[in-house]
């Protein structure tokens, strides 16, 4: 009490409390945002980087998805087998049904798909002839196989649940597409 | 003059303060507007992207189209690169759209209708191309086709467009919002500085005043103390002061010089000083000294102190307590050295013993001597009259003529010891003055002379006498001494007429008074016409044994007018002579009037 | 004057001042009886006595030895015995001491020692003829010293 009485001694006490949380307030501040900012550009960054990722892959689910339905249809015709017609049209059916989820999300997610496919009638022969059946049959199963190694590469990126939700959906669908080419392939080696 | 200091002190102080708070003001300010200006720039940034996305969206878009009108002109495949390769750059663009969009929703909903034009259009490049009849370029379904893409680019354009315009708008509103801020800010932070410089040189022209007063202030007291030192060291003084809160003493250099030491050569407390006090004293100067603690005032004390070399010197203190500025009593004393004083006091009182021992001695050696010779003289004279009466006839004339300048020689020395015994008896030691009538003295006086009046027929006329305060016998001598004078020496043949006159006289009007210890005086003046004498004699005829003329013209013994001086002394008056050779002298007398 | 002649007494240490007294009083044409005491002492044990013939007028030196003038004049002035004795001081000395204190004890005159005989005689004279009640009653300091 007795220093406290002395002014000389308040004033200088009160400017060095003063500075001290000057300082200390200040440096604080700027660390905080600093970090922060770091912290905010990174995770924008990863944001953009994961976005981009989302959308390639998305896009080439949903190409590939198209190129599916495109085959699907395109089997239906040649292929003379009923059973079989049937399981193609689930699979173009399965496949429609996985387009229209790609859509929603893609709609949302502002990422541009294609609803055509992009395959040239060149690249395709689709004849009566078992021997090209059976290779369109194998393409249909490739490009379904590549889906699920797509949708896998896209359920270890993702964060969003939209995605996992689609991917969930998706990826039980795919397989049964899978299956039911498999099914076709069997069905129609066995046949011939 | 110290409390203006201290009102200057909290002016500063207040200064001081206000300064601060302005320079902290300025800091948080400052703080804001480099926030802010950075939060634009970071809008701008974000704005700039948000259009750069839209525009490469737009010439991603303007890309394909431009390759797909290649590709249907030269139906190279290679032309379709940038439409192949367009919808997955668009994505790329879309995400950081999405990101830069995030909190927007305007733009956000902005982006997903541009995305649906945008997967209109690419459809239409689709089936544009895909649908085109080899080299038909001419098929309505194509020409429609086409201008339905164009349809579809004109509306991803306006969108694009309004996307963007809708940015800048927020930007410049934000801009416009902070414009006005932006502005003020920096001329308040330069007037608040501005403010703060001018209240810092305030106070430190008030601090520079201040400082160069207290230095001339500080000059004067370095120069008093030096002053006070030097007239301690004249005056024989020192001082003291004693906080009696701290018991803390100091003493001044002088102080330690009373007590016969260096200055400052010990601790001042009061055991110290105690230590050179005489044993005698040191007890009441100690009981005193606790009394100085309670009364405001110190009355004068006395005491000795012994030096280290045995010299014993007399002091005297004084002290006066008074309270200071933090409520703490000190007391200020004085204290000097009044060995001399009182050496001399002593001196002058042996001397004043001794010579009341000599006077008195021979005032009664005077007295008794007169008194004594009188009686030889005495018989001497008588047996010369019985002689005289008796054996007359049996003597020659030589015997009777040396009888008779015996008996003159005897009548002279009668004078003379009758004129020694007046002045003894005219001393005053023990005489006591009382209210008299003057009148009654000078009549006794005429009684006394009564023979020589009456012998010379003396004319003697005087002025009615009011009552003084004297000594009565003393002034009858006076009187009678003056009188016989004025009769004896008269001037041949003339009959002698003497005046005595009164007034009441001021003291500066008069000559004849030389320092004069009162205001108001009688004067008594005494003229007559006998021989008169030289002026020149006028002081020295008051000397003892003093005479003009010889034994044989004028008989007297030179002592009368001495006894008058004394008189007159006694009574603390003044005596003058004035004379004129052969017409007269006048004797004037002052005697104060209380 | 009731008798015939007048008693005087004188007290003086001095054997000339004695002589001048009664050589005085022998040529004064009064009818005196003079005595003569050496002192104080003797003067007082003889007044004192039984057979003493107390005189009209006592002269009394005041310097003597043993007893001084002063002392028998107070001794005399308290004896009632003595109350018809005038009392002169005959001294040399005319002090105003003196005077003062002889007057206070009731002295009736103060003659200072004249010098010469004939003043002496005509003093005497003068002092033996004085109707003493008469000069009491009106005597005052003033005419209390002899003026010659």
């Amino acid at each position: 009490m007795k220093y406290l009485k002395n002014r000389r001694f308040t004033v200088v006490l009160f400017f060095t409390v003063l500075l001290i949380a000057l300082s200390f307030n200040s440096c604080d501040e700027f660390i905080k945002s600093k970090s922060q900012q770091n912290k905010e550009t990174e995770q924008t960054q990863q944001t953009i980087a994961t976005n981009k990722n989302e959308a390639k892959l998305l896009l080439m689910l949903s190409k590939d998805n198209q190129d599916v339905i495109h085959l699907s249809k395109k089997l239906q015709h040649v292929v003379t087998k009923d059973s079989a017609v049937a399981l193609i049209k689930k699979i173009e059916e399965t496949h429609i049904e996985i387009a229209e989820a790609f859509n929603t999300v893609a709609t949302n997610k502002l990422i541009s798909i294609p609803n055509y496919s992009e395959i040239s009638p060149s690249n395709i022969v689709l004849d009566s002839s078992q021997e090209n059946k059976i290779k369109a049959l194998q393409k249909l199963k490739a490009i379904i196989d590549n889906q699920l190694f797509l949708l896998d590469k896209l359920s270890k990126t993702t964060n969003s649940k939209t995605f996992k939700k689609l991917i969930v959906k998706a990826d039980s669908k795919i397989n049964d597409s899978l299956t039911r080419t498999k099914n076709i392939i069997n069905t129609l080696n066995t046949n011939s | 003059m110290i409390k203006t200091l201290s009102n200057n002190i909290s002016f500063l102080r207040t200064m001081l303060y206000i300064s601060a708070l302005v320079i902290l003001v300025v800091g948080a300010l400052t703080y804001r507007s480099i926030t802010e200006v950075t939060k634009s720039s970071e809008m701008i940034t974000h704005t700039y992207k948000v259009n750069v996305e839209l525009e490469q969206v737009l010439s991603y878009l303007k890309d394909a189209e431009t390759g797909q009108r290649g590709y249907i002109i030269t139906n190279d495949s290679i032309f379709l690169e940038p439409y192949i390769s367009g919808r997955s750059k668009i994505n790329n663009s879309f995400a950081e759209l999405k990101v830069l969009a995030k909190d927007n929703t305007t733009l956000t909903n902005s982006l997903k209708d541009l995305n649906l034009l945008i997967n209109k259009r690419l459809l239409a490049f689709q089936t544009s191309y895909r649908s085109l009849p080899k080299n038909d370029i001419d098929d309505p379904a194509f020409i429609q086709n086409f201008k339905n893409g164009r349809v579809l680019m004109d509306s991803i354009r306006d969108q694009i467009k309004g996307a963007i315009a809708i940015q800048n708008n927020l930007l410049n509103q934000r801009n416009n919002e902070y414009k006005s801020d932006l502005m003020a800010t920096p001329l308040l932070l330069f007037s608040l500085l501005l403010c703060s410089l001018l209240l810092m040189y305030a106070a430190y022209n008030s601090i520079y005043k201040n400082i160069k007063q207290l230095k001339a202030t500080n000059e004067e007291l370095e120069i008093f103390k030096e002053s006070t030192n030097q007239s301690e060291i004249v005056s024989k003084h020192g001082s003291w002061t004693w906080n009696v809160k701290t018991n803390t003493f100091t003493y001044s250099d002088n102080l330690y010089r009373l007590l016969g030491e260096q200055p400052q050569s010990f601790k001042p407390t009061i055991e110290n000083f105690l230590t050179y006090v005489h044993p005698e004293d040191v007890e009441q100067l100690s009981k005193q000294v606790e009394q100085m603690k309670e009364n405001v005032e110190l009355p004068y004390i006395y005491y000795r102190v012994v030096h280290k070399n045995g010299n014993v010197k007399h002091l005297k203190a004084y002290g006066k307590s008074l309270v200071n500025d933090e409520d703490e009593t000190v007391l200020l004393g004085t204290t000097a050295d009044i060995t001399d004083e009182i050496i001399s006091f002593k001196v002058l009182e042996e001397r004043n013993a001794e010579l009341e021992r000599n006077n008195k001695e021979l005032s009664s050696f005077n007295y008794v001597a007169s008194h004594d010779l009188q009686e030889p003289l005495r018989k001497i004279q008588t047996f010369l009259s019985r002689l005289e009466d008796e054996e007359v006839d049996k003597l020659s004339p030589k015997g009777i003529r040396y009888i008779d300048r015996i008996k003159n020689a005897a009548t002279r020395m009668r004078l003379l010891i009758d004129d020694l015994l007046q002045f003894s008896r005219s001393n005053k030691a023990d005489k006591v003055f009382e209210d008299s009538n003057i009148n009654l003295i000078f009549e006794a006086a005429k009684q006394d002379l009564a023979e020589v009046i009456s012998a010379e027929n003396a004319i003697i006329t005087s002025d009615a006498f009011p009552s003084m305060k004297v000594i009565p016998f003393q002034i009858q001598q006076l009187f009678v001494n003056l009188l016989g004078n004025a009769i004896k020496y008269k001037a041949e043949g003339v009959i002698p007429k003497i005046e005595i006159t009164h007034q009441v006289v001021e003291a500066d009007k008069e000559d004849g008074i030389t320092k004069p210890k009162n205001q108001f005086y009688h004067k008594l003046v005494f003229t007559d016409n006998g021989i008169g004498f030289d002026n020149t004699y006028a002081e020295q005829i008051f000397t003892l044994f003093n005479r003009l003329h010889n034994k044989d013209e004028y008989s007297g013994t030179g002592i009368g007018l001495s006894i008058c001086k004394k008189i007159v002394e006694n009574h603390k008056g003044y005596i003058t002579a004035k004379g004129e050779p052969n017409k007269g002298a006048t004797f004037t007398v002052f005697l104060p009037i209380d | 004057m009731q008798e015939d002649y007048i008693n005087i007494t004188l007290a003086d240490d001095d054997e000339d001042d004695r002589l001048f007294f009664t050589d005085a009083f022998d040529d004064i044409k009064i009818t005196t009886r003079v005595k003569t005491f050496n002192d104080g002492v003797y003067l007082m044990d003889y007044l004192n006595s039984d057979d003493a013939l107390l005189p009209n007028v006592l002269f009394l030196d005041l310097n003597m030895p043993r007893k001084s003038g002063l002392e028998c004049l107070k001794e005399i002035k308290q004896n009632p015995k003595f109350k018809d004795i005038a009392i002169a001081i005959y001294s040399t000395s005319a002090s105003e001491e003196d005077i003062e204190n002889t007057f206070i004890q009731g002295a009736n005159i103060y003659i200072k020692k004249p010098s010469d005989f004939k003043t002496l005689k005509k003093v005497l004279a003068e002092v033996v003829t004085i109707n003493w009640q008469y000069h009491t009653n009106s005597m005052n300091k003033d005419n209390f010293l002899l003026r010659f």
